[in-house]
């Protein structure tokens, strides 16, 4: 099934939020508005404001304030897709030229400087406190997520609860907000509201294992980058951190390392190999497995209500992610 | 320098450097300047406000944060190099990082007490200052007004917008010429140093029309003009003596307005 089926009758709804993105980016400086409209062009399956329309319906849903929270969501992803780009130095963005490789790093720093301030003010039209303490939080933990990230390059002994501390600020915490900020616009109650949180959060946690272990499953056409590129990058994830356990493996691994500069794509593809055959990305399906059922178990807490069965569905869509 | 026997100076910028105290951000990249012409000027201002001490911090300290922010996103390389050093690629990522880290900190103090107008009113000057920032980067300019005007507003923004926000008919032109002149007198005697000026480089480029020694003749022309009108301004300022401070700090080398005092 596809995911968009999951939650249909919000079509109309997600249209709507489609065009106020469109005008809320609409710069004066035309390279400005061209940059940020390429970016909204260049699509993406705008889950957060998914999670924020899901979350209001369990509430009192007023279109108007779930489109503000959306599409405030929305921005701030958007707005660190773009400096993420400087950092990871990257030229394609689903399949077209990313903005520091068409103009620059300094034209993408602006780009996302003034998407972040669109987002800010975007949000200031919702008077509660409870939405922008954390929201404001969440924006703090996520760049101080990705910071830990570069330092934690190349750490072959970082354990596990660094890990999941790490993607929890780098993916988990804005879904986990997306879901929470539409509850707590719609005047949801305390215990929903927070139940919502958690649903984001173990989705959150589910899906970036998945992503992490799709990183050595997948295909470089599938991936738009060569298999195994998160370890090339000295980045120590969830398969790695199992494979680690394999001393075959570990002994390799610091082997290829030895020299991080000049990994060859051959050695890639021989580390890839032998991590396979390790239970590596069995017991990173069974960790991601857990956290969807968790979701899960959380989802079961909530009123009935048909924004609960499409939660549902996001929730199977993503644990059975394959590609 | 400002006079660091200012305690209420001290203690802001002591307040600044503990918020965005980062212990990995701290040893990877320098840490980043805090702007004391800004700091000053925010607090000279806002003292003369009817607001409580702890809320003229907090939003000293928020544009603070964004100040910092910006600037720090403002030496981000403009090209990444393919050869460059893993330590120089991780200083690039840390600067990106530390940049969107600042603004996350600006937005967490002011959400903590539901001061979403003053939110709104910063992110509408960062958003203003890039659109500024395009124009200066990307746009062929000819005129040097032009440039100045828009240097005027990419450095004053921040500082006069709060500062309107907070008191009622602020001298807006004194603050951006103090905030102008401070810069390129910085950029000027850094250029006297090592031939080495960010800003400057950036100017002749765009100034295209205008020769090496002419264009050194106009920036010394706009920073004379400017403290003359600094000068004939702070004639009717209140607590004028606590301004002259902070200029005689500022203007290294010129007495004429300290004397004033």
């Amino acid at each position: 099934m596809k995911l968009a089926k999951t939650y249909s009758y919000l079509k109309k709804d997600l249209d709507y939020i489609e065009k106020a993105l469109d005008e809320v980016i609409q710069a004066d400086h035309p390279v400005l508005r061209e940059t940020s409209i390429q970016l909204l062009k260049a699509g993406g399956k705008r889950i957060r404001p998914v999670f924020v329309l899901l979350g209001g319906q369990f509430g009192d849903y007023n279109l108007e304030r779930m489109k503000i929270v959306a599409i405030t969501l929305e921005l701030i992803h958007m707005a660190s897709l773009v400096h993420d780009d400087v950092i990871d130095d990257a030229e394609i963005r689903r399949g077209e030229p990313t903005i520091r490789k068409q103009y620059d790093n300094r034209i993408a720093m602006y780009t996302g400087d003034y998407i972040l301030a669109r987002s800010l003010e975007s949000i200031t039209l919702i008077n509660e406190k409870e939405a922008h303490q954390t929201l404001a939080k969440t924006i703090v933990e996520v760049c101080i997520g990705e910071i830990e990230q570069i330092k934690d390059k190349y750490e072959w002994d970082q354990t596990l609860r660094t890990y999941l501390r790490r993607i929890k600020r780098k993916t988990a915490l804005l879904i986990a907000t997306s879901c929470k900020l539409g509850a707590v616009v719609a005047g949801v109650n305390e215990k929903d509201t927070n139940r919502l949180f958690m649903y984001g959060y173990n989705i959150g946690m589910s899906y970036q294992i998945i992503d992490d272990i799709l990183d050595f499953t997948s295909s470089e056409k599938v991936l738009g980058k060569p298999a195994g590129n998160d370890l090339l990058q000295g980045n120590v994830t969830l398969p790695v951190l199992y494979a680690m356990k394999d001393p075959a493996f570990f002994s390799l691994l610091k082997n290829t390392f030895a020299n991080s500069e000049s990994v060859s794509r051959e050695q890639m593809q021989q580390l890839i190999q032998v991590l396979k055959q390790t239970d590596a990305i069995e017991r990173s399906y069974q960790l991601s497995d857990m956290y969807l059922e968790k979701a899960l178990r959380i989802l079961d807490k909530l009123p009935d209500h048909r924004a609960k069965q499409s939660l549902h569905g996001i929730a199977t869509y993503i644990g059975k992610r394959r590609s | 320098m400002l006079p660091t026997s200012s305690v209420e100076l001290t203690k802001l910028r002591s307040l600044i450097e503990d918020k965005i105290q980062h212990a990995y951000l701290d040893k990877a990249i320098q840490k980043p300047e805090i702007d004391e012409i800004k700091l000053a000027l925010l607090y000279y201002y806002m003292r003369q406000s009817k607001l409580p001490v702890p809320k003229i911090e907090q939003y000293i300290l928020s544009t603070m944060f964004v100040q910092m922010a910006l600037d720090i996103h403002e030496i981000v390389p403009l090209r990444n190099d393919r050869s460059e050093s893993s330590t120089n690629q991780e200083k690039r990522q840390l600067k990106v990082l530390a940049g969107d880290y600042y603004s996350g900190l600006y937005y967490s103090l002011l959400s903590d007490t539901k001061d979403f107008s003053v939110i709104h009113i910063l992110a509408t000057a960062i958003k203003e200052i890039n659109e500024y920032k395009m124009k200066l980067y990307y746009d062929d300019i000819c005129s040097f007004d032009e440039v100045i005007l828009l240097l005027v507003k990419i450095e004053s923004l921040l500082v006069t917008r709060m500062i309107s926000h907070t008191i009622e008919f602020p001298n807006i032109a004194l603050i951006e010429n103090i905030i102008l002149v401070n810069r390129l007198l910085h950029e000027k005697k850094l250029f006297a140093g090592n031939n080495n000026s960010p800003l400057f480089d950036n100017l002749k480029v765009y100034v295209t029309n205008l020769q090496k020694l002419d264009f050194q003749n106009r920036v010394d022309q706009i920073i004379s003009q400017r403290k003359n009108d600094i000068e004939n301004s702070i004639a009717d300022l209140p607590n004028k003596n606590d301004i002259i401070t902070i200029l005689r700090d500022i203007l290294e080398n010129d007495t004429s307005v300290a004397k004033e005092g």
